[in-house]
């Protein structure tokens, strides 16, 4: 080890009391309660919170579990999962607690700025005429080589004003215009992102983030992504947990499951099939508000089954 | 892992993880949120460790794992680094000149620069660390050299 670079960094220092928390925020050990082989991680938001993490999921068993934390869980399934596969758990917390971080509008702007994926090379900018597009009108093309998925052409697109329909390349266009019926689309919250395989144009993954504010203050958030590399199976179970306010699977109009969680004016919502998962966020509505929009996202044309 | 070995292993590594972390992300709250999940990852792990570097090389692939999912994930913690640094205090200025030009380079660079001077790994162990081809890691790393050395003298990056 260089000296130097050991002064450099010395004064760096994680919270002394971290240890302290994570075992204060680690689950009491109940046999009578515990999981069997091969469980799943519950799905969650997006958004991070104070103890944060998360942002991917994996679902693989067919039964609900009852669990006093999600960390339990997902702990218990950490050791046995590959790494590239990633959980996330979100312990909840107060909604005043939660650390600032990025809206949607600003994480838009870093993605379009500098990319996801770390280094990329940009390739092209331009603006979209193309009325099959509509709205979708700032297009950012990068590549890079992505650590996980190998040689990657990225490309950004924005909407500029809002879109009222996604143009995902699988399944199909998506429509939202049911998100903007009460809600106010945020300016610059709209992005679609798409990676590809250069040698033979094969989609890789996709990630989709919408931001929208509330009319009485607050805000949601909507996530899509889609990765071949995941499977979430076509009958996903999901983890409860006595964690939250409020925590339940909710099957919407078009028969497609989601677990929806409430905590101190804050709903999470996640439904995954096959290799797609949509996630919401919100501070400012409603349990039930989430599932009437659930019922209103045609998950059924997003997730055909 | 029983409460006493946890806290002994968290005690001795935590900065350790932190400092990776920081060193990836470029900010101290994300570098927090890392450094808590790995911690917790081990205190939830089972299997007993097997030799004395293995808690350091298991904690550091965590560590680089987790912050490989912060890279994909949206709406990072906003913060100004400088913020963070300015509070920072080094015993010799010519430290707090070092830290802060490998905080200036690429995140890409920095990661590499951090295992090789600071954890002391060799091209292949980074290589391994990062799945990346040995031939990457060393491309990296010289140029990262050729930056710093922009900055600072010979004597600090050899």
């Amino acid at each position: 080890m260089n000296r130097s670079f050991q002064d450099a960094f010395a004064p760096l220092h994680a919270p002394r009391d971290l240890p302290q928390r994570v075992l204060a925020g680690a689950p009491v050990r109940r046999p009578a309660r515990l999981l069997r082989t091969g469980l799943l991680a519950a799905a969650l938001a997006v958004a991070l919170t104070a103890t944060a993490c998360a942002a991917d999921y994996f679902l693989n068993q067919r039964e609900v579990f009852f669990f006093d934390t999600l960390q339990a869980l997902a702990q218990k399934q950490a050791d046995d999962v590959p790494e590239n596969t990633a959980i996330g758990v979100a312990m909840p917390c107060p909604a005043e607690e939660i650390p600032e971080m990025e809206t949607a509008a600003q994480y838009v702007a870093r993605a379009m700025e500098r990319g996801l994926l770390g280094e990329e090379t940009f390739l092209s900018q331009t603006a979209s005429s193309d009325p099959r597009q509509d709205g979708w009108e700032e297009q950012v093309v990068r590549e890079c080589e992505d650590d996980y998925y190998g040689p990657m052409t990225v490309t950004y697109q924005t909407a500029d004003f809002y879109a009222e329909e996604m143009p995902l390349a699988e399944p199909g266009p998506w429509d939202l215009r049911a998100l903007a019926q009460w809600m106010t689309p945020q300016e610059g919250a709209q992005i679609l992102v798409e990676g590809r395989r250069p040698k033979d144009d094969g989609l890789a993954w996709v990630q989709a983030h919408l931001g929208y504010a509330l009319p009485e203050g607050g805000f949601f958030n909507l996530s899509y992504s889609f990765d071949p590399n995941t499977n979430y199976g076509s009958q996903p179970e999901y983890v409860l947990s006595s964690a939250y306010d409020q925590s339940e699977v909710y099957t919407t109009r078009d028969d497609r499951q989601a677990l929806v969680l409430a905590y101190d004016g804050q709903v999470w919502a996640t439904a995954a099939y096959g290799s797609g998962m949509v996630s919401i966020y919100t501070n400012g509505c409603t349990l039930e508000q989430v599932e009437e929009i659930l019922d209103e996202l045609n998950l059924a044309l997003l997730f055909p089954l | 892992m029983n409460q006493d070995e946890f806290l002994a292993l968290a005690c001795a590594h935590m900065d350790e993880v932190f400092r990776l972390a920081f060193s990836c992300l470029k900010s101290r709250a994300d570098a927090e949120d890392v450094t808590q999940t790995v911690l917790l990852r081990l205190y939830e792990r089972n299997n007993p460790f097997e030799g004395e570097d293995h808690p350091r090389h298991w904690l550091i692939r965590v560590t680089l794992n987790e912050c490989k999912k912060y890279w994909r994930s949206p709406w990072r913690h906003t913060e100004d680094f400088s913020d963070y640094a300015n509070t920072l205090v080094f015993e010799q200025p010519q430290n707090g000149e070092l830290f802060e030009a490998v905080m200036g380079l690429d995140a890409k660079y920095r990661v590499v620069v951090f295992l090789y001077y600071y954890e002391g790994y060799t091209l292949q162990e980074i290589a391994s660390a990062l799945k990346l081809p040995r031939a990457t890691v060393g491309t990296r790393l010289s140029r990262a050299r050729q930056q710093l050395r922009k900055i600072l003298s010979e004597e600090v990056v050899p």
